[in-house]
């Protein structure tokens, strides 16, 4: 830099405006400068003088360089300690309003902790149910296989399968079944949900134990019978005693060796949850009777991949298998495919009706969050308002807006981190209590909903997402520009932000509770419908010959314990059936028409069924059509047949006539099957359902170990037990006592999801309202308090008290209305996707919606009840006075 | 750092150069200019700085509130930047001076010992 006469009047504005740049051009120009005119003085020229500085000086441009790196550096570390220290200062101030105004930081936090919990629990099943993967060793490089989009695989093709992917480390299939239960020791009967896995199972899986060790068996081997049980299922039947291992148990009578427990966090490759017992399905035929080969398609294949071989590549060579396959003359698998999918959650059946539901439920909870952030914004507003002098002397001793707004902001993330741990704390503990509420078969221990690190984040999220919600409005306009008016006191133009809150409180209040009551409306008249048959006054007993010596002669057993029971006193009418419907359990098969041509697997008729006796019409009540009820004379060795359900008729042959016509039991290679009797259609998977195709086999053609004898009786339970204990010790000595329900308790299972779905969103909408009120109030107090004067003055005129209280009710009121009538309209926009789970129950429904919005409008009054009579008692005088 | 030393034999030790700054600031506020002229004078020309070295220096020294600078008026009304020591940089110039003798004194026994090592 060459020293020159800079214009003077550039120094002064170095006085007004920092320029770093400038400052070092004058310190360097003042010190040459300086040199210069010394040397000057000693007699130099003014050239030399300066040549001369200069080379004493250096290289001033690196100079410039080096200082100027310095400086920058400097400045951009001291601005981040500073932003450090401002975000400090701003969190202090927050705490310190927040705790000064306790009231105002505990309703707050408490609708925010509300809002969070609810979500934050809800968030925590479904991550349980949709998004976690299997657990394990090698989780990372697990896949689910399925055939045709989501289908489980048959046993044989699994083999198949498993023998030729070369891209694959392991294939293995799981498949569920209920099977009867014994420990030795004990009389004690139970249906457990066992797993057949096969070869390789536990390895593939990388899934541990917490006591004993896994199998590993394969199918070609004659095996020993052993099992692993599940840990819940353990902690419950065994109480955690570890002598368990090595103790024998009776698995559908068959003696089972435990040689492990799985670890507490072992899934179902399936389902989400814990088996009871999980084993070897080489031990299948042991416990059956019936050859592997005869496990048809449902094998849920989990396949481990090789290292280093990515899921598409996997998925082509698996794709290319089943080419070969539908090359061959098996028709079997024409059209067939094959897919690979993540291990997330439940299996890929399931997840669209789980997606469905946790959509609605997030959907649902996401409200009751909104109208807590309502809430709290209203809040806000009224502090900002009360805050309006503070917020006005700081603006004038010039604090931006921008920074009023970031701390007024971080007064409002810290509400919403407190509020939000809060919710976090208590849906932890409501997690906790979750499994606890749903049936014990479930197989669910205590830690399974409980939130885990994906969770941690959603409420961080979550969190951050409410402040922004609730508190960007009220910052906004508390750091309004106009600081005079703050100064002289002037209102804030929150008031008609304030109303339009409420309006969106009672909107999304009514929307909820429409929800709720549709949904408890659907409940009740699933309830009330028409299964098809008739459930009072009948007690089932479920007997299980499989758990007596095999010797026994079952068919002859079953006949006579159903003789002796018919003519128990009170008895009216008696039947066997191997599955009680809308019990949770079904039975699905193909059937052939006869002289119908099959071309492919996809072209048989496939039918629900159910094994039944004598008698079983008659003794549910369900009407035969036409034909005849089975008899005893429909045993083995006599000609089969069939009873139909109208829909089964229908679909087997829709031109009618199906009486008397024969089908193919099981396919084209299977038995012929006379239809001798047509019934009227029955509820069997769930209430109120679609019929659905139902053939009834008897089980004298149709050999079964575990049924189910229906009883008409008037006479109590106990009585019916001893009777039917009798009975058994005739015709099954060695039978443990047989569990004895009302066939109606059995079903109330299958109403479980519907009810326990009613009963949350009751509690949302019953929470919705709660906060709805709290925030009406809020507005209501509020706005009482700014209007006293003017309240005074009408008073003073005359207003009588009764209008008083009218006018402030009103001002409520009128927003109330607004609001519920646009929660309605949204309501009716939702219709259409909530008649599909609705039943019974028409989702635009008038007097549903009249009542919800008097119901509001009522809770609305009363929340604004207080302050109204609050204004209509206020002295008039004093009121004016006071301002 | 551009410290050129001008036909001689001292080589300066790195940090040398800011204790020679912090005690020429020691006698009262300067600008560079005048910190150039007292080490120049004070050293009787054996050690000649490059001026333009002095200035990183400084305003390292700055940033670490070793030494505190304000602007004003040079002699010839020309804005200029005048540096002081602070309470830390005086603690600063203590310890160097202190470990400075005691380097000297060290260097100075080993280069004028008479025995030979045994």
């Amino acid at each position: 830099m060459t020293p020159t006469n800079e214009p003077k009047w550039r120094r002064y504005l170095r006085l007004v405006r920092h320029d770093p740049a400038a400052d070092l051009d004058d310190e360097l120009r003042d010190h040459l400068q300086s040199a210069i005119d010394a040397l000057i003085a000693r007699g130099m020229t003014a050239a030399d003088a300066r040549a001369e500085a200069l080379r004493r000086f250096g290289n001033v441009s690196r100079v410039r360089r080096e200082v100027q790196r310095l400086d920058q550096h400097h400045l951009a570390r001291a601005n981040r300690l500073s932003a450090v220290e401002s975000v400090v200062y701003d969190l202090r101030h927050a705490a310190r309003g927040l705790r000064r105004n306790p009231t105002f930081t505990l309703v707050a936090a408490i609708s925010i902790a509300l809002g969070v919990a609810a979500n934050t629990t809800v968030f925590s099943v479904v991550n349980a149910v949709l998004l976690r993967p299997i657990p394990g060793a090698h989780a990372s490089n697990l896949a689910r296989v399925y055939v045709n989009h989501h289908s489980p695989f048959d046993w044989r093709d699994l083999r198949w399968f498993r023998d030729r992917a070369t891209s694959l480390e392991e294939l293995v299939g799981e498949r569920y079944d209920a099977m009867s239960f014994r420990a030795s020791g004990s009389d004690e009967v139970e249906r457990v949900h066992a797993s057949y896995v096969t070869r390789g199972f536990f390895h593939a899986l990388g899934a541990r134990t917490a006591l004993g060790r896994t199998f590993d068996v394969d199918e070609t081997q004659r095996a020993d019978a052993v099992g692993v049980l599940g840990y819940a299922f353990w902690q419950r039947r065994f109480a955690g005693d570890s002598s368990v291992i090595g103790r024998r148990v009776l698995l559908s009578g068959y003696p089972v060796t435990i040689v492990g427990v799985a670890a507490p966090d072992f899934r179902s490759s399936v389902m989400m949850w814990t088996p009871d017992l999980i084993v070897p399905f080489a031990i299948a035929p042991q416990l059956t009777g019936r050859p592997l080969d005869d496990f048809g398609g449902s094998f849920y294949a989990t396949a481990r991949l090789r290292r280093g071989v990515s899921r598409d590549a996997a998925e082509s060579e698996l794709r290319g298998l089943m080419a070969q396959l539908a090359a061959t003359d098996d028709r079997r698998y024409e059209g067939m495919t094959v897919r690979l999918d993540d291990t997330r959650g439940v299996n890929a059946e399931l997840r669209g009706g789980a997606t469905a539901v946790a959509a609605f439920m997030m959907a649902m909870v996401t409200m009751v969050l909104l109208i807590a952030c309502a809430n709290v914004a209203n809040l806000l507003l009224g502090r900002a308002a009360a805050r309006r002098t503070e917020i006005g002397v700081r603006m004038s001793i010039g604090a931006g807006r921008g920074r009023l707004v970031r701390q007024l902001l971080t007064e409002a993330l810290l509400l919403s981190a407190i509020g939000s741990a809060l919710g976090f704390a208590a849906a932890w503990a409501l997690t906790r209590v979750i499994p606890a509420m749903l049936p014990a078969e479930a197989g669910l221990d205590s830690a399974f909903f409980v939130p885990d690190g994906r969770v941690l984040v959603f409420t961080g999220v979550l969190c951050v997402a409410t402040t922004l919600a609730f508190g960007t409005m009220p910052a906004f306009s508390a750091a309004a520009p106009n600081v005079v008016s703050l100064l002289k006191g002037d209102e804030l133009p929150t008031t008609r932000r304030r109303g339009a809150l409420v309006v969106a409180q009672t909107a999304l209040c009514v929307v909820l509770l429409s929800v709720a009551s549709l949904f408890a409306r659907s409940l009740a008249s699933m309830r009330g419908v028409d299964p098809g048959f008739r459930a009072d006054g009948v007690v089932d007993v479920d007997v299980d010959l499989s758990l007596t010596s095999q010797s026994l002669d079952r068919t002859h057993a079953f006949d006579g314990i159903l003789r002796d029971a018919s003519v128990l006193p009170g008895v009216r009418s008696a039947a066997w059936a191997a599955v009680v419907p809308l019990s949770g359990s079904n039975m699905e098969t193909g059937v052939l028409p006869e002289g119908m041509l099959a071309t492919s697997r996809r072209d048989y008729p496939s039918s629900y069924f159910n094994v039944v006796g004598p008698g079983y019409f008659e003794t549910l009540r369900i009407p035969l059509r036409s034909g005849r009820e089975f008899l005893r004379t429909d045993v083995a060795g006599a000609p089969r047949v069939a009873v139909l359900n109208e829909s089964a008729a229908r679909k087997l042959w829709p031109n009618g006539g199906a009486l008397g016509k024969r089908f193919h039991w099981g396919g084209s290679d299977g038995p012929l099957v006379e239809v001798v009797g047509i019934v009227r259609d029955a509820d069997y998977v769930s209430a109120g359902e679609t019929p659905k195709p139902t053939i009834y086999m008897p089980y004298m053609q149709e050999q079964r170990g575990e049924m189910t004898l229906h009883l008409r009786t008037d006479t109590d339970l106990p009585s019916v037990r001893r009777a039917i204990r009798a009975v058994l010790d005739t015709w099954a000595p060695a039978l443990p006592p047989p569990p004895v329900v009302r066939m109606a308790d059995d079903m109330a299972i299958a109403l479980l999801p519907v009810r326990a779905g009613a009963m949350l969103i009751g509690a949302f909408g019953m929470l919705a309202l709660v906060l709805a009120a709290t925030g009406i109030y809020g507005v209501a107090a509020y706005s009482v308090a700014r209007r006293r004067r003017e309240i005074g003055i009408r008073a003073a005129l005359g207003a009588t008290r009764a209008r008083l209280i009218r006018m402030v009710l009103w001002e409520s009121g009128r927003r109330v209305i607004a609001g519920a009538v646009i929660g309605s309209l949204l309501t009716v926009a939702m219709a259409a996707g909530l008649s599909r789970v609705l039943y019974g129950v028409h989702p635009v429904d008038p007097v549903m919606y009249v009542s919800v919005g008097l119901v509001s409008l009522g809770v609305a009054l009363f929340a604004a009840l207080g302050p109204a009579r609050r204004a209509a008692a206020a002295d008039p005088v004093a009121a004016m006075r006071r301002e | 750092m551009g410290v050129a030393v001008a036909d001689r034999d001292i080589e300066l030790i790195q940090g040398t150069l800011n204790v020679l700054i912090l005690r020429t600031l020691s006698w009262g506020p300067m600008n560079g200019y005048a910190i150039a002229q007292w080490v120049r004078e004070a050293t009787k020309g054996d050690i000649q700085l490059e001026e333009g070295a002095l200035y990183p220096a400084l305003h390292r020294m700055e940033h670490r509130g070793w030494i505190d600078a304000e602007w004003g008026l040079s002699e010839n009304n020309r804005r200029a930047r005048y540096y002081r020591l602070t309470a830390l940089g005086r603690r600063m110039l203590r310890k160097r001076t202190e470990s400075w003798e005691r380097l000297v004194a060290a260097v100075g026994a080993v280069l004028t010992t008479e025995r030979r090592p045994t």
